[in-house]
């Protein structure tokens, strides 16, 4: 089922949270929402799911108007940031609610209902928890039992707000993974939003990076982070270098080439010349620090462990610089 | 009133409807019948009801009573919340719950059995053979001793878990780093008080006292069966209202006498906790 | 993935000091605010309380020094505890002149007090459903929506703090009593009227409120009585309701409708299980405020016999020197507020468990 939205205009008093904002998901997709707070990122989800009414615009499913759908009719499943689990119901009770809120023509019968929570709680890997309450769970499985709560009533779409915000590094990761596979298999299409970049290029298939509630980019990973629409696109997806020049000139630290001599035949001032102030180790690569000598400012170079190696780097060094590939934009503003 | 509910959650409604409308009609109409009342008296009438030296005397016992009792349960409520707090000792739980008591337990039942216990502290004894003992003192000129004595003592027990509910939760949550900071820079006990607990209590202590005011100004059911009720020398301000009430001579005149009497306890109430509001928004502001 | 062990949050008291760091005066400190605590309380609310019952069965002080006069006094005075609220059937016919009649005022008596249960009781029934479904509509408008007005619509709920119970009952009677707005239709209403004089205890009738005979006018009438207990009351369910419905917040509310839930069903199956402690607690309160109100009560009962109240009947025994009558009426309204302590305990253990499960979920 494709979802599309269409000039949605949301303000919460004088405060505009979404402007104008125009967009189609299509079937199966996983969207992510990517945007910092306050780009109005939850309240587009929330107004999709019915959970918010825009002041403006239309949601579409499949080209069918929903608004004026209640959103206990709209069929979505929506896994909220934080859970929002029924603390005084068991996990099973928890997956089986919106079956058992179905009116009763429609509601399965007792045995099927425990089989088909059974089932889902199987493919969220908790089946053996089924008994517990929430606040005995840790929050991965928190999460999963938010997943099959919402999965559990066979909605049109699958809205995910935060869905790995309140967890630790290590277990976002794992569950990350295990969500991508899951819609692979289920198929759905689904929508979640995030704050964390990596988080949406590494899950997504498409992309909607929002600011100031308007959408700056739409496109697929490798497209939004390759050919950055806008300086704030290409500052929010990651450490980005600001060289000062003729005009401003984007540079990810990845992208920024040290060399211990002057390069030869270098004649426009292409090499920076630039003193090394700290060298930091941050795991697998490691983060230089630089002082630029012919304009006040400074700048951070990535390289990985072997080309540090390579070049000996050392501090108070004085080093050039070059630019693989750099960024310029038309009416570019601050952030 | 209008509204304006931000969410999609059902039913606002009808429990905004249903609860605005219960509280117009047993609340909101019959208070405004009390205004309506007091402004059909002239300002003389009311003037000379209230200035009747019976009247006087009951606003002087109520307002100085309700006052003493509230100043002294911000004393002792403040030690009792900071031992509840503070040290451990057996018993501690259970002397925590049962604060609540003046809360739960009816008024009368409360002063059937403080009349009858402390009937015999010579300050306290009902003694009705007994010359009165009366104030001679400015403020309080002509009121029986004993009774002051025996009211306040009974609005003490009325207003007892006010302040120290309101602030034990504030000892509760207070930050046991910030005192070992200020240990570190040299603060001693007096100190770390003085300009780091007080400043953090007082809203809290004032609110408290103020709400155990308000609620021993209307006390009734407790003072009738402890104090004498004789009008001018020992008679609380409720009595007065309930005794021009039910006065057979000149029904008319009476009820509006006891109207105008009403009227100044529920704007005197009514100063002190919107005075109460105020402050709890200026310290919210200060804290923001 | 194996499931982990529920996380325990040990309890740590934060707000004692470590002994090492306490101020070598502390010790003093300790035993000059514990044992005034103790001895305050004491003689405050433990002494107070316990009088109740010394007095209801009859127990008198010099039973505290000897034994056997205290079983000589409890075999007196739990048969006369019971006494006061029925006398026993006697065949009166063989009695002296004067016991006779002191037989007959004790039962004329008795019977007295059970029509004050009886009203009481018949009253809390009336009140104590009505606020309970104020204090759910009113919590519900006030902590799940945002509304203009809504900080005053909060204030008003309080109002009957500020307002002495007394004046609480004399504004009814301005209302309906003769001389008042609504004198003329209040005063010449006739309407069915509790029959609780007639009432049994609830051996005889599962309904402490009959309606067999009719009553004219409103003011000193059960019904005022009920209006001005329901003026005092109806705050308290509210006021235990709101600061926990505000912490919940609403997104459990938006989870159930979006699983498809009806408004119905997400309150009876998601919000109400998760309030119900408190509601519990207010309610109880609510029924505790209501069976002891005596200032509001007093003025709109009009000191009839048949109107009187718990509290009220307690005045009257009290001024017919029947201190040991009125110590026994005292001593049901005494138990009373002592279930609604212990209730308030249970209550606040559930709330912090619950508490610590949002520590978790936070984390």
């Amino acid at each position: 089922m494709s979802i599309e939205v269409q000039n949605i205009t949301k303000t919460f008093g004088t405060f505009r949270a979404l402007d104008g904002i125009s967009l189609k998901i299509e079937t199966g997709e996983l969207h992510a929402l990517l945007g910092p707070s306050g780009s109005g990122k939850t309240t587009l989800l929330r107004i999709i799911a019915g959970l918010e009414i825009a002041d403006q615009g239309q949601v579409r499913f499949n080209d069918e108007i929903v608004d004026a759908e209640h959103v206990s009719r709209r069929k979505v499943g929506f896994v909220f940031q934080h859970y929002a689990l029924f603390r005084h119901m068991s996990v099973a009770e928890n997956v089986a609610f919106g079956l058992k809120a179905r009116p009763w023509r429609l509601r399965p019968r007792r045995a099927e209902i425990k089989d088909r929570v059974m089932k889902l709680l199987d493919m969220v890997q908790l089946a053996n928890l089924a008994h517990r309450m929430p606040s005995q769970l840790s929050g991965g499985q928190r999460q999963r039992v938010a997943l099959a709560r919402a999965l559990a009533v066979e909605p049109k779409v699958l809205l995910l707000d935060e869905p790995f915000g309140a967890l630790d590094a290590k277990v976002r990761r794992e569950l990350r993974r295990w969500v991508r596979k899951l819609h692979d298999d289920v198929g759905i299409t689904s929508v979640f939003v995030t704050h964390d970049q990596d988080e949406a290029l590494e899950l997504a298939d498409r992309v909607s990076i929002m600011n100031k509630g308007k959408i700056e980019q739409l496109g697929t990973p490798e497209e939004v982070y390759e050919n950055p629409a806008s300086a704030f696109v290409l500052r929010f997806l990651g450490n980005v270098n600001l060289f000062h020049g003729r005009e401003k000139t984007y540079v990810r630290p990845q992208d920024v080439l040290i060399s211990a001599n002057l390069v030869e035949g270098d004649v426009d001032g292409e090499n920076v010349p630039a003193e090394i102030e700290h060298i930091g180790f941050g795991g697998s690569v490691v983060n230089i620090l630089l002082k630029r000598l012919d304009h006040p400012s400074t700048l951070e170079a990535t390289l990985s462990r072997e080309q540090h190696k390579e070049l000996g780097l050392q501090r108070g060094q004085r080093v050039y610089l070059s630019v693989r590939d750099q960024h310029v934009f038309e009416n570019d503003y601050d952030i | 009133m209008s509204s304006r509910p931000a969410n999609i959650l059902p039913g606002f409604g009808l429990s905004f409807g249903y609860a605005s409308l219960y509280m117009s009609l047993l609340v909101l109409i019959p208070l405004a019948g009390l205004g309506l009342k007091t402004s059909n008296l002239s300002w003389d009438q009311f003037r000379n009801t209230i200035t009747n030296p019976h009247v006087m005397a009951a606003y002087k016992l109520s307002f100085s009573a309700a006052l003493a009792a509230a100043l002294l349960n911000g004393v002792f409520g403040t030690v009792i919340a900071w031992t509840l707090v503070r040290y451990r000792f057996p018993g501690r739980k259970f002397f925590d719950a049962i604060i609540d008591l003046p809360f739960a337990m009816p008024t009368a039942v409360a002063g059937l059995t403080f009349g009858d216990l402390y009937g015999y502290v010579p300050l306290l004894a009902r003694t009705a053979d007994a010359q009165p003992w009366t104030f001679e003192i400015y403020g309080l000129y002509g009121l029986d001793v004993r009774d002051w004595c025996r009211v306040t003592v009974m609005l003490t027990f009325v207003g007892l878990p006010y302040v120290i509910r309101s602030i034990q939760p504030i000892l509760q949550d207070w930050d046991m780093e910030t005192e070992q900071a200020a240990m570190s820079l040299g603060a001693g006990p007096a100190t770390i008080m003085r300009r780091l607990i007080a400043p953090e209590i007082w809203p809290a202590w004032i609110s408290g006292v103020a709400l155990a005011f308000a609620r021993g100004v209307g006390e009734y059911g407790s003072i009738i069966f402890i104090a004498s009720n004789i009008p001018g020398l020992s008679q609380i301000a409720p009595q007065l209202i309930l005794d021009r009430i039910y006065d057979p001579i000149d029904p008319e005149k009476k009820i509006a006498a006891a109207t105008a009497i009403a009227v100044v306890m529920l704007i005197v109430s009514l100063i002190v906790l919107l005075l109460l509001n105020g402050l709890d928004y200026l310290s919210r502001r200060h804290r923001a | 993935m194996s499931a982990p062990a529920p996380v325990v949050i040990a309890p740590t008291d934060a707000s004692v000091l470590p002994a090492h760091l306490r101020h070598p005066t502390a010790a003093i400190g300790k035993w000059i605010g514990v044992s005034f605590t103790v001895l305050f309380l004491t003689a405050m609310i433990i002494l107070p309380a316990a009088n109740i019952f010394r007095q209801a069965f009859g127990i008198s002080w010099e039973s505290l020094r000897s034994p056997s006069q205290l079983v000589e006094d409890v075999k007196a005075g739990v048969p006369r505890y019971f006494q006061v609220f029925r006398m026993p059937e006697q065949d009166s016919s063989t009695m002296a002149r004067p016991e006779r009649r002191k037989y007959q005022s004790a039962r004329a008596q008795a019977e007295k007090t059970r029509s004050a249960i009886g009203m009481t009781l018949g009253i809390a029934a009336i009140v104590v459903p009505l606020n309970l479904l104020f204090g759910l509509a009113a919590a519900w408008a006030v902590t799940k929506f945002r509304f203009r007005g809504r900080t005053l619509f909060v204030s008003l709920i309080d109002l009957p703090f500020a307002v002495s119970p007394v004046v609480a009952g004399l504004i009814f009677v301005l209302l309906m009593g003769r001389v008042g707005f609504c004198g003329d239709w209040a005063t010449k209403i006739s309407w069915p009227v509790p029959t609780s004089l007639e009432w049994q205890g609830f051996a005889q009738s599962w309904i402490p409120l009959g309606f067999s005979n009719w009553q004219r006018g409103i003011i000193f009438t059960p019904f005022a009585i009920a209006l001005a207990s329901i003026f005092v009351t109806f705050p308290f369910i509210a006021r235990a309701l709101i600061p926990l419905m505000q912490n919940q917040g609403t997104e459990q509310e938006q989870a159930a409708l979006t699983l498809g839930a009806g408004g119905w069903r997400m309150f009876f199956k998601v919000t109400l299980p998760q309030i119900k402690w408190a509601l519990l607690y207010g309610t109880i309160l609510c029924l505790a405020r209501c069976v002891g109100e005596f200032g509001a009560v007093s003025v709109v009962s009009g000191s009839t016999d048949p109107n009187d109240t718990m509290p009220l009947r307690i005045e009257k025994l009290w001024q017919e020197y029947n201190t040991q009558a009125a110590f026994s009426v005292a001593s049901l309204l005494a138990v009373v507020s002592v279930m609604t302590l212990l209730l308030k305990i249970v209550i606040e253990k559930r709330a912090a468990a619950q508490f610590s499960d949002k520590k978790q979920e936070a984390q």
